[in-house]
């Protein structure tokens, strides 16, 4: 790894500081802001377990709704493909037989819009770290793993950097997000298992091959790593508690009232 | 392929660029999943799968660079080529992605545009009906993809079926282009398969060596 | 032009786009004095495979020249709409691909698609036994690939309709044949095409059941005397019964095919 210097004094495999708020809205069960640098940044919410519809309920499971919200104009095709991907990249950490026929729902807000159409990499990260947070702060959902997404850029010289700046998306050859599950045993202090459970990676030029997805792939987990850190140091600060609750098996103990979760306090347009 | 049938058509209009790309055409994938193809779906507006698929395919066809959109330029800032790659599916019987973007291709592929010049006095475009008509500027670049899919964290799966889809843990699917270069590749839930002797192996490069003998495999029959 | 509006559940193009407009005009209307490629009582060749959609409960496609139709079966399954029916329902939901036309359409429903699900639906209705589905519904979706005129898709739809559900196995009394004539002025051509019918002063669409000899539809727009459409109604069904040995040896080749399965 190169240790030459980028556009804002970075190192390649260095993070911009990241920014973590456990902001509450006061409707939902939980809540939390992310950003990287001031530049990037979305806000998640958790409902749930709530009533679910009829139509979509499950006998086995919880059912899991991501709606994605953009910056600007009206959630078309591209919040869609977002949301499925955010559903993807939680789905595993989340233990959703334990509420079977309820809802979970999050809400994820954009609070930057990519200046880049082509590489939206660092948002989706973004929007997935926050929805991770969401989840750690409601606690009403047991999870199995603590989920952070780092993204990826190629620039034009083959050397790859960590969570492009805005900048920098605009000089990117290839780029791609990579989703990190960190699971430990019960004890909960010690991560034994980390796993790969989302990417997608792309590139415009095609002058690119598989090592370099695998090299992309290792620093990824350095990144993830990082922001790991990050949340269980916000975590720690938040509770006091020297450990993050790796395992939170116990339900919360009453849904609240259904009244105070209708649909239209919950971020809706 | 296999039980699932696409078809794609393309319609060509003429429109006025962006202001800020004057000189660029568009390229409009979308994909229709109607109630016809498969008992799952309901009639009316498209299905969120039908969405999501079609925002991939945009993608997929926009990160290939297959067509240089700024090849459908007729005039800069005035009138331009809008393409609109229209795929039904016919007979739904899962991994509708590879079916779709193999039929858009293949349908880029033959389309051919009329000679078309603009008058600037008029304000028009008119076509010549007489002049021959130009194939599209593809670039070879053109994507194929291939998606895989992992059951019980123990089979890797090619080309999901309907029945098998909503069972996979994980679904991997790797787009490529020209000489196996690698498009783009996404992947949901864990690619680690655990062999029946308990080993755990990454199967993600097994996922692209499959990909590109299949590649090598369709290319011929695009003609 | 298609009528612009953001939908946005579709990836959208640009704010209103035109067809292209070519420097030459359609040829004149002189040239249709005499048929060019048949005889003015010929239909166009069929080509028909039931069993297309391996999902369906019955299917099928058919093909004349450029009229493309294909046609699903679902059901009988459940009524959405609870409120008891002693009868069973026959849903007819008709769709054009957006590049079925000369101009692009819009995915959205319109008043055409509707209008030829109506037709196909009245040809169809009298020959299915929907009293030994009470409470259920059978849904028939018919997605038009290519278009050469309204009149083909109607008698088209009809007989693609009609041969899944035969496939399908659901109860039905006959087999629904359909033909479409165009009155140009003396003479009645049949099966006619777009450009043909746009020319023509009117046409017919006729839908029966060969085998017990009687009409389910007459389907007629335009301008044309008694005895003109009598003599449309007479040359439509006498084509009908040769449409109906085609019908019938396609769906025999099928269920043979299924049954190797």
């Amino acid at each position: 790894m190169t240790t030459s210097t980028r556009h804002d004094g970075r190192k390649h495999h260095e993070l911009r500081p990241i920014t973590i708020f456990y902001d509450g809205l006061a409707r939902v069960d939980g809540s939390a802001r992310f950003g990287f640098g001031e530049s990037t940044a979305a806000l998640a919410s958790v409902s749930g377990p709530i009533e679910v519809r009829l139509a979509s309920e499950l006998p086995s499971k919880a059912t899991f709704e991501v709606l994605v919200r953009p910056l600007a104009n009206v959630p078309a095709t591209e919040s869609k493909l977002l949301a499925s991907m955010i559903k993807a990249t939680l789905e595993p950490s989340l233990i959703l037989t334990k509420n079977p026929r309820t809802l979970v729902q999050l809400v994820v807000q954009a609070l930057s819009s990519p200046s880049n159409a082509t590489w939206k990499d660092t948002h989706i990260a973004a929007m997935a770290n926050a929805s991770t947070l969401a989840f750690l702060q409601a606690c009403s959902v047991p999870m199995q793993g603590v989920v952070t997404a780092v993204a990826i850029g190629r620039l034009v010289d083959g050397s790859l950097i960590v969570d492009p700046s805005e900048d920098e998306m605009s000089s990117l050859q290839a780029g791609g997000c990579f989703v990190f599950m960190f699971s430990g045993s019960s004890t909960g202090s010690s991560v034994s298992n980390i796993d790969c459970v989302w990417s997608s990676w792309k590139s415009t030029s095609g002058r690119y091959s598989q090592e370099e997805l695998f090299k992309a792939k290792e620093l990824a987990k350095v990144g993830a790593q990082a922001v790991y850190e990050e949340v269980r140091r916000s975590l720690e600060k938040r509770s006091g508690a020297t450990a993050i609750p790796m395992l939170v098996v116990q339900e919360k103990e009453a849904v609240k009232e259904e009244g105070t979760l209708s649909s239209d306090e919950k971020m809706e347009i | 392929m296999g039980d699932t049938t696409v078809v794609c058509g393309i319609k060509a209009e003429i429109a006025e660029p962006e202001l800020d790309r004057e000189s660029e055409g568009f390229l409009v994938p979308n994909l229709d999943l109607p109630a016809m193809c498969s008992p799952k779906f309901k009639p009316g507006p498209p299905s969120e799968e039908a969405q999501v698929l079609s925002e991939r395919l945009n993608q997929a066809l926009v990160a290939s660079g297959i067509l240089p959109l700024s090849s459908l330029c007729i005039h800069p800032g005035k009138a331009a080529w809008v393409l609109y790659v229209d795929a039904t599916c016919i007979n739904y019987n899962g991994n509708a992605f590879d079916a779709t973007l193999l039929a858009m291709v293949a349908a880029l592929r033959n389309t051919t545009l009329p000679q078309a010049t603009y008058d600037p006095e008029t304000h028009r475009t008119i076509c010549s009906r007489k002049a021959p008509r130009v194939p599209l500027q593809l670039s070879a670049n053109f994507p194929i993809s291939a998606t895989f899919g992992i059951f019980n964290s123990k089979h890797l799966l090619a080309d999901p079926t309907a029945f098998e889809e909503p069972l996979l843990d994980t679904s991997i699917s790797v787009v490529l282009g020209e000489a196996g270069k690698i498009i783009s590749i996404s992947q949901a839930g864990s690619a680690v398969v655990s062999d029946e002797d308990g080993g755990q192996r990454d199967v993600l490069e097994e996922c692209i060596e499959s990909t590109k003998q299949c590649r090598e495999l369709l290319v011929p029959q695009l003609g | 032009m298609a009528q612009y509006s953001f939908d946005r559940r579709r990836n959208n193009g640009p704010e209103g786009s035109q067809p292209p407009i070519f420097d030459d005009h359609i040829i004149s209307k002189s040239e249709f004095k005499k048929r060019k490629d048949r005889a003015a009582l010929d239909i166009r060749p069929i080509f028909l495979q039931p069993g297309l959609i391996s999902q369906a409960t019955g299917s099928a496609y058919i093909e004349t020249e450029r009229a493309k139709v294909a046609c699903a079966i679902y059901g009988p399954r459940q009524s959405k709409n609870t409120s008891f029916y002693e009868k069973g329902r026959l849903n007819v939901e008709v769709k054009f691909a957006p590049y079925s036309c000369q101009s692009r359409r819009s995915p959205m429903h319109d008043a055409e698609d509707r209008s030829i699900g109506m037709a196909i639906h009245q040809a169809l209705i009298s020959s299915v036994r929907l009293e030994t589905f009470p409470k259920a519904t059978i849904d028939i979706f018919v997605t038009i690939i290519e278009t050469d005129g309204i009149e083909s898709c109607v008698s088209a739809g009809s007989i693609a309709a009609s041969t899944a559900l035969a496939y399908a196995g659901i109860e039905v009394i006959g087999l629904v044949m359909s033909c479409s004539a165009a009155a140009m002025g003396s003479e009645i051509w049949l099966d006619p095409t777009d450009e043909e019918s746009c020319l023509s002063d009117g046409s017919l669409v006729l839908s029966c059941m060969p085998a017990l000899s009687s009409v389910t539809s007459v389907w007629q727009k335009g301008r044309m005397g008694p005895s003109q459409a009598l003599a449309c109604v007479e040359a439509c069904q006498t084509k009908c019964n040769d449409i109906h040995a085609v019908v019938a040896q396609a769906l025999v080749e099928g269920s043979i095919k299924r049954s190797y399965r």
